[in-house]
């Protein structure tokens, strides 16, 4: 099982899940839109396609920070 | 309380409960299977869950995989021994035994939860009627 800490910038919670549950589930079940900003795992930007991958599939077993970064415009 | 089994280099976790059991309440009432604490008890620190594979189990939870062969059809886990050690019996407890006492605190509740789910469906197929 993994520990996932999901949000984004405002609001952060943690979820326990299976190691094989997709991170487009634990984003959708926690109420994250990862259709705006930049989503990250532990860190590092996610791109097109990894949504559907399992935290298995990214070698996570035991816990992880998955976040949504919104980067506000400048004046 | 969940039994463990160590053959060879495999170390079979059996729960208490009934594979279809957990999908079962993992179905209708999915947070009885999170032990909740925290300051105000509603922070998870332990989930059981079923899976494929193998399963596993570590401190924040138990996933089983897969059911007995026997007719119990209990839910099962199998995880392997990866260090060298003298004292398997040492080790598996202290890899997995405060993740057991957790899930034993878990499974104590299920059975009641388990009647709870059946009640409500029992009334539900009550009321579903077949008019032709």
């Amino acid at each position: 099982m993994v520990q996932v800490t999901v949000g984004n910038n405002l609001k952060k919670q943690k979820v326990i899940v299976d190691a094989k549950t997709t991170l487009r589930t634990v984003l959708t079940d926690a109420g994250v839109d990862y259709t705006h900003g930049v989503m990250h795992l532990d860190g590092a930007s996610l791109n097109p396609g990894d949504m559907d991958k399992t935290f298995e599939d990214f070698g996570i077993t035991e816990s992880c920070f998955l976040l949504n970064v919104v980067k506000a415009d400048n004046a | 309380m969940a039994k463990i089994i160590i053959a060879g280099d495999a170390v079979v976790i059996t729960s208490s409960m009934k594979f279809e059991d957990l999908l079962t309440i993992k179905k209708y009432q999915p947070d009885a299977l999170t032990l909740f604490g925290g300051e105000e008890g509603k922070d998870p620190i332990f989930k059981v869950d079923v899976t494929t594979g193998a399963g596993s189990i570590n401190q924040f939870g138990a996933s089983f995989a897969k059911a007995t062969r026997d007719d119990e059809k209990l839910a099962t886990l199998t995880m392997s021994i990866v260090e060298a050690t003298d004292d398997v019996k040492e080790w598996v407890a202290d890899k997995v035994g405060a993740a057991l006492m957790n899930l034993c605190a878990i499974e104590e509740t299920l059975p009641d939860v388990l009647q709870g789910i059946e009640a409500r469906k029992a009334e539900i197929m009550s009321n579903i009627e077949i008019a032709q």
